[in-house]
């Protein structure tokens, strides 16, 4: 009887495993919104195109290695009706990124703000009336 | 002095005679011409994008999830169904959310089209309202013509409209859609006996109000609805949004694997 339920318990606990879903990074935000993060680098690519804006920052980090992290705006078609254009970012720039890192550790960030050489601060969502 | 006085009597009668003969043809005249001047026909025309309803709270997701401060009173089939389909927005279970058919970019429904961050132009022609729709080119197309709904096609998955003018209102029913869109982002269910009114009119000159009504007795016991405002804005043109760029575009925590692919 003993063994039976220790079957049946290990059964369950099995399935209870084997149910948690498997496609972890389609979440319904794939960034971890609970906290920001700021990155200053030098630009190595900007596309100003649909879907997303995307900023490519070389980041030095603590070891003293360059790192590629990727930030997502929003898209062009907004962020054009509210002073962006395909040149405020350029190759070569140094700015700040303030966002959302993405869930999986990945060096990937969900833009909240963008600071420029010379102060200026974006919005890379630019929900306004 | 007889003479000249039968003359002036005789053109007297004559000018009375031809007058009160052309008379009649000047008061005809009047009378099938307007009483007054006819007044302009209401024009809802122009680029406009929706303004965020106050009593959302600020932030990327809440602008286009929903309308707002609703009460959408489900059935006991609809808030099963909102059961599964709302956790796909408000969880963390990470396998759903891409089983809303706008991210394999079906068409998105009435009135969920509205809650796209991209604006609407509308035009007037004889017998139609066109709706031209920034978010993946969509066109509405609301007769004016006094037709019947389309009793051909369907279900369809924006509806087939109709509208009538009361007074500076257009009044528009849409009717024959199918059961596979979603009224917003979070989830909220209908059936395919949905029927939404809207009544649009431009409050001034830089301001169009649509205030939609969902009428759907199998989904929501009774009527609910709200109010959308819209902002001119003549200094926009529409560009360019092709929602297949956003399908093939699943998270960057899959780019963030792969090198990013240059589209220039």
């Amino acid at each position: 009887m003993k063994n039976h339920i220790h079957i049946i318990a290990l059964v369950i606990t099995i399935l209870a495993v084997v149910s948690i879903p498997v496609f972890a990074h389609h979440g319904a935000s794939p960034y971890d919104t609970s906290k920001l993060s700021t990155l200053k680098g030098t630009v190595s690519d900007f596309q100003f195109i649909n879907p997303h804006v995307e900023i490519s920052l070389d980041v030095t980090n603590e070891k003293g290695k360059v790192e590629t992290w990727i930030g997502e705006a929003n898209s062009p078609n907004v962020l054009s009706r509210h002073g962006w254009d395909r040149d405020i970012i350029k190759k070569g720039d140094t700015i700040t990124v303030i966002g959302n890192q993405g869930k999986n550790g990945s060096k990937t960030l969900r833009l909240q703000k963008v600071i420029l050489s010379n102060g200026k601060e974006l919005d890379p969502n630019s929900i306004t009336d | 002095m007889r003479n000249r006085l039968m003359i002036w009597t005789f053109a007297l009668s004559a000018v009375l005679l031809v007058s009160s003969a052309l008379s009649p043809q000047l008061h005809a005249q009047q009378e099938t011409a307007p009483a007054q001047p006819a007044t302009t026909a209401p024009d809802l025309s122009g680029l406009w994008s929706r303004l965020r309803d106050a009593a959302v709270p600020r932030g990327y997701e809440m602008y286009i999830l929903d309308y707002g401060k609703t009460d959408s009173p489900m059935t006991p089939w609809a808030a099963a169904k909102y059961k599964i389909t709302g956790a796909m927005y408000h969880g963390d279970d990470p396998s759903t959310v891409l089983s809303d058919p706008v991210f394999q970019c079906f068409p998105p429904g009435v009135p969920r089209i509205y809650l796209f961050n991209f604006p609407v132009q509308i035009v007037q022609i004889p017998g139609q309202v066109l709706m031209l729709f920034e978010y993946d080119h969509f066109i509405r197309r609301i007769y004016t013509d006094g037709r019947p709904h389309d009793s051909e096609q369907g279900p369809l998955w924006m509806g087939d409209s109709i509208g009538k003018w009361e007074g500076d209102t257009l009044v528009v029913d849409t009717t024959n859609f199918n059961d596979k869109t979603f009224i917003d982002r979070v989830g909220r269910p209908h059936s395919d006996a949905l029927h939404v009114v809207e009544r649009m009119r431009r409050i001034d000159q830089n301001s169009l109000e649509i205030a939609f009504t969902i009428d759907d007795p199998k989904a929501y016991t009774k009527p609910w609805g709200a109010k959308l405002i819209f902002e001119s804005k003549p200094t926009w043109k529409v560009l360019e949004q092709i929602c297949e760029d956003n399908a093939s575009f699943i998270g960057l925590n899959e780019k963030a694997t792969q090198p990013l692919k240059k589209k220039k």
